[in-house]
């Protein structure tokens, strides 16, 4: 029986995600090389393997069909009450709030919020019977979101935060919110970075206008304080950039051009981008990476490994690291788009998107594209909660997967 | 647009209500994902593709630096290949002040294994500089226990440093270096190019904190060790020669003294010697006027020593019989113009040799006088006086020697006995060296070879005969006079039994500095002479400056004379010359072949951890790990090939003269006792000595 159930697994979406796993143990390797190596990640992190792969076994395999779905509320509502013990109780390191610690063992609960929220989301909107286009509905969603969100930004850890809001778009637009919603949400924030300029701002409102006056059918008033709104925004946000203190303005900078502050926040990129620029097409081989041998990569064992892989394998390794990305991504949306159930497609695209949001802006990051933000490498960098967690959700795909014809 | 798509278009879904996301959701969520894809993936070509090359410098700036690798400065020998001066490895620490933890902890730390006072160290690393010496040129001994500290931002810098084995002797011709191992007198200065050698360089990898990193495939050019400078010198001779020096100027409380001994057939100065003196192992410990090399800096009135011009010009000229028409010397005064010259006692009629002889100025006036001044010009000049004797040596003077216009009334008078004249001992000496090598005057010169590291010569500096002065026959019928002089005249203290000694006194009255005129108390004595006169090999100018009590130069300097002529007339020392290409005397390299020890790595990269204070890379490394000793290879006559420094030999039961040979050729001060054979000797065999201590002789006749 067990065999049956073994053969049922979606292969297709395991052998990318074990190609992953390699290139996070070779390059982990490179990296606990030498002297100076900060320690045995390597070793370390094969047992996380070990355990995130029997954790996904069991998941996929024994877990019974709606056992999680049943679960849900009550997983969502543990997470939430960890993030506010993290709140009380938690490590403080790096000046944020982020670990418990348990039995000596440290322990992230925004890891185990990022997806509980997404269980709780998927459960809430697959709900047939509810209206994904009525306000009220909205609300209820965003605030199961904003709940562990807000806490985790209050830790700090803006990045993770942000993942929770990135998640909620594109469910919002798979569960059949209208397109205009979204259109709408994105009017504003264009304005914000078109304020800057007189002739894209003019432009901006006009567009806007044109939109909102000729397109949409809404009441004039709506359209009307819709288009406040948008220029309300357009004149504050200078207004705001200019009440900013230079070393606050100098760090949104870095953001956009790390050279200009080489020896502060722009180092890490720097230095990463040095290392995957020298790589070349190529690479310099399997341990034989300067700038990680020498230890000029920061954090290489966490935010910066892609930048190990870049050096040391080049142009070759990144793209069949992206490949085994975008195999892995394209498996999930493709078995969200079959499975019977609501709530297991949603969680697919939700898990879809949180993986690939977290390796755009860390590849992003890693190569000047997206600010610095901390976010880990799934599969790929060295931390247990996360790997464990992200094999959890594979399990769980994969338990779906069996149960595909299922409502 | 749904019925678009057909990716899964032919998958069931039968509830409507509950259908999932139509396909063209799914289209758009593929379509955004694949934008940002080929957003990462055009980055991607650009920065590992297009512009990979640019961050391939960058990062090869970040990993490599260009370290200066020193060369190591040529060693100085003398004739026998003794060493002189060599290069060590020694140690210096610094703090960077910058990297330290915690100033008072580590203050307390080093001053511990320093042997410090705890404040004072403190003090020195809380200062405004960054980078701070605590100590330099200690030994390896000095510098483990800090070394084993392992103190952030505390570096064990390792450094070549000049070693002088002799301190004080000979250092006027040797010269020092300053801290940056640069030549700044004597032979360091002058053959400052040869000696320097080429520094090289090495690349190399640096990780992000800064420290150096093994990179075996690294570029590097060695550096091309200085080339070692083989000299005329022989410092048995140095010493025996300084030892009687400094004894006869504390015994006469005088001002100053110099000796210069060379070989006349070839011009090869073999010593030179002045006090007061210096150690260049301690240079900055002595005031400027102790670093002058007097005998070739000072032109000083030489007095009856110049006489030999006079003596030169008459017999050449005059075909004078030296025994024959007396010269009158009257009362032993003498008026010139408005001066009265006085002879030390009247002695009425006298021979020209008698004249010599007993040096009379009254007689010498009265031979020289015959001439007009351009005669005694040219004899003057042609014995290289008011001219640089162009010995290889810095800072020499020319003296001076007045042309024939210049002259007044009486200057051939008074130069005749070696007044109106500035020499230096040098040219006096050069001067005799030409009477007792047949008349032919060479240049000087206090280096014979220089050769590099692999025995090849580099340049030679063969003799150099600069002009015949007189003839052959002048040149012997001189040195008969003169050895009348040491046999039955003034220079009778210079005699020593079985040799014969032929040379000239000097007794000159120096200007009084206070009243500007001369002095009855203030002379200076010298004597100058060569022997044996039957085929001269040494020539020996002494000369005392303001010495109280006795001033002559028969009973001041002759006796120093007589004293080094002794000594050294014993000494069978050329046995030791070495003909020849020969091996190049050099500090030893242990673990030599085997540059990259892993084991010492450590050591080295500290040191090297200091430069980058210094953008100017002035900074010196070591590229021999492992200790140093000089060993010397040159062939000894009794086969030892390597002498050690420290150890004491083993003289007890020789002669006083074998003794001495064996002492003498180490560099090691000895005092005598008695005479015969060594009895005892303090301290004794094999042990341990460091430069500069003396070793005991006690001696008996049996």
């Amino acid at each position: 029986m067990i065999l049956d159930r073994i053969k049922s697994l979606d292969w297709l979406l395991i052998l990318p995600l074990l190609g992953l796993l390699g290139m996070g143990l070779v390059a982990l390797y490179s990296t606990s090389q030498g002297a100076s190596a900060i320690g045995n990640h390597f070793q370390t992190q094969l047992w996380w393997m070990a355990m995130g792969l029997g954790t996904m076994a069991i998941v996929s395999l024994l877990f019974p069909h709606r056992f999680i779905y049943d679960l849900t509320y009550l997983v969502y509502g543990l997470s939430v009450v960890l993030l506010i013990l993290v709140f009380f109780f938690g490590l403080k390191e790096y000046g944020a709030t982020r670990w418990l610690s348990i039995g000596g063992k440290t322990f992230q609960p925004s890891e185990l919020a990022k997806f509980a929220t997404l269980l709780a989301l998927a459960r809430f909107l697959s709900d047939e019977r509810k209206d994904m286009n009525d306000p009220k509905n909205i609300a209820i969603a965003l605030a199961i979101i904003f709940l562990p969100a807000g806490l985790v930004f209050r830790q700090p850890d803006l990045g993770t935060a942000l993942v929770f809001g990135v998640i909620a778009l594109p469910i919002f637009f798979w569960v059949g919110l209208h397109t205009r919603y979204l259109i709408l949400v994105m009017w504003p924030v264009l304005t914000i970075f078109a304020s800057f300029n007189t002739f894209t701002f003019v432009g901006i409102i006009i567009a806007i206008t044109v939109y909102v006056f000729f397109w949409l059918k809404l009441s004039s008033i709506t359209r009307i304080l819709y288009l406040l709104v948008n220029i309300g925004v357009g004149f504050a946000a200078p207004m705001a950039w200019d009440q900013l203190q230079d070393y606050q303005k100098q760090r949104l900078l870095t953001f956009w051009n790390p050279e200009a502050d080489p020896l502060g926040a722009g180092y890490q990129i720097i230095q990463s981008k040095v290392a995957i620029g020298s790589g070349g097409f190529l690479g310099k081989g399997f341990c034989e990476g300067s700038q990680t041998q020498l230890r000029f990569l920061p954090e290489q064992h966490t935010d910066f490994i892609f930048a190990v892989i870049g050096e040391e394998w080049g142009f070759l390794g990144v793209l069949l690291g992206l490949l085994l990305f975008a195999l892995f991504l394209s498996r999930l949306v493709y078995l969200a788009s079959i499975f019977k159930s609501r709530f297991s497609s949603i969680i697919a695209v939700g898990f879809a998107v949180i993986i690939a949001f977290h390796m755009f802006v860390n590849i992003g990051m890693t190569i000047g594209l997206c600010p610095v933000t901390g976010l880990p490498l799934p599969f790929v960098s060295y931390g247990g909660t996360a790997l464990l967690t992200n094999m959890a959700m594979v399990g769980l795909i994969l338990n779906f997967y069996r149960h595909r014809f299922e409502y | 647009m749904q019925g678009r798509t057909q990716k899964q278009s032919g998958k069931p879904r039968s509830r409507s209500t509950q259908q999932n996301a139509p396909d063209w959701r799914l289209i758009g969520l593929l379509v955004f994902w694949f934008m940002c894809l080929a957003a990462v993936v055009g980055k991607l070509i650009y920065v590992q593709v297009i512009a990979s090359e640019r961050y391939s410098e960058t990062a090869r700036k970040h990993l490599e630096k260009r370290r200066a690798l020193q060369a190591q400065r040529g060693t100085i020998v003398d004739r026998t290949g003794e060493v002189v001066a060599a290069d060590i490895i020694n140690y210096a620490i610094a703090v960077k002040t910058d990297d330290v933890e915690n100033r008072r902890e580590t203050a307390a730390k080093l001053a511990k294994a320093l042997n410090r006072n705890k404040d004072e160290v403190y003090k020195a690393i809380s200062g405004t500089d960054r980078f701070v010496y605590l100590e330099r040129r200690i030994s390896e001994a000095k510098a483990a226990p800090v070394q084993a500290l392992k103190l952030p931002g505390v570096i064990v810098e390792r450094g070549f440093s000049r070693y002088y084995r002799y301190d004080a002797s000979a250092a006027h011709v040797i010269g020092y270096v300053d801290y940056d191992n640069k030549g700044q007198g004597g032979l360091e200065l002058e053959y400052e190019k040869y000696l320097a050698g080429v520094p090289g360089w090495k690349m190399m990898l640096r990780d992000a904190r800064g420290n150096y990193r093994i990179d075996f495939d690294a570029q590097s050019k060695n550096p091309r060790n200085g080339y070692q400078l083989e000299t005329t010198l022989d410092m048995v001779y140095q010493g025996i020669v300084e030892d009687e020096l400094v004894a006869a100027v504390k015994k006469f409380n005088a001002e100053s003294g110099s000796v210069v001994l060379l070989d006349p057939r070839d011009g090869a100065i073999l010593s030179m010697a002045n006090y007061p003196t210096y150690n260049p192992n301690k240079y900055v410990d002595y005031s400027l006027s102790d670093y002058r090399n007097r005998a070739i800096t000072d032109p000083n009135e030489p007095g009856s020593t110049f006489k030999m011009v006079a003596l030169a010009m008459c017999i050449e000229n005059l075909h004078l019989n030296l025994d024959g028409e007396p010269v009158f010397c009257g009362n032993g005064r003498l008026t010139l113009f408005d001066k009265t010259i006085k002879d030390h006692k009247p002695f009425g009629w006298l021979t020209p040799r008698k004249v010599f002889e007993n040096s009379s100025n009254i007689g010498v006036i009265k031979l020289a006088e015959q001439f007009n001044p351009r005669t005694f010009y040219k004899y003057a000049r042609d014995f290289g006086f008011g001219n640089q004797t162009t010995i290889d040596l810095p800072a020499e003077t020319n003296g001076v020697l007045r042309r024939p216009n210049e002259f007044h009334g009486a200057s051939v008078a008074y130069m005749s006995m070696g007044y109106e004249v500035m020499v230096t001992p040098l040219q006096l000496a050069c001067a005799y060296a030409a009477i007792a090598n047949g008349g032919i005057l060479m240049q000087p010169r206090v280096v014979n070879r220089i050769v590099d590291e692999k025995g090849n010569v580099v340049k030679a500096f063969p003799p150099l005969e600069i002009r015949r002065v007189v003839s052959g026959a002048t040149a012997r019928r001189m040195q008969e006079v003169l050895t009348g002089v040491v046999e039955h005249g003034t220079g009778a203290n210079a005699a020593v039994a079985g040799i014969t000694i032929a040379g000239k006194t000097g007794t000159a009255q120096k200007i009084d500095r206070t009243t500007n005129s001369y002095s009855d108390e203030q002379h200076a004595a010298s004597f100058a002479g060569f022997f044996p006169v039957e085929s001269p090999r040494f020539v020996m100018l002494v000369t005392i400056n303001r010495p109280k009590g006795e001033y002559y130069g028969g009973t001041v300097a002759a006796p120093v004379f007589q004293k080094i002529a002794h000594r050294i007339s014993g000494l069978p020392r050329d046995q030791y010359i070495a003909e020849g290409p020969r091996e190049m005397a050099s500090i030893k390299k242990e673990g030599d072949g085997n540059f990259l020890k892993l084991l010492d790595f450590d050591k080295i990269f500290d040191a090297w951890g200091a430069v980058e204070e210094d953008p100017q890379e002035l900074d010196d490394i070591v590229t021999r790990p492992g200790g140093a000793s000089i060993t010397r290879v040159a062939p000894t006559p009794r086969g030892k090939s390597v002498v050690d420094l420290q150890e004491m030999p083993d003289v007890v039961g020789m002669t006083l003269r074998e003794a001495l040979q064996v002492v003498a050729a180490r560099g090691i001060r000895y005092e005598l006792s008695g005479s015969g054979v060594v009895k005892e000797q303090k301290p004794a065999p094999g042990e341990i000595l460091s430069p500069g201590s003396v070793l005991k002789l006690i001696c008996k006749v049996y």
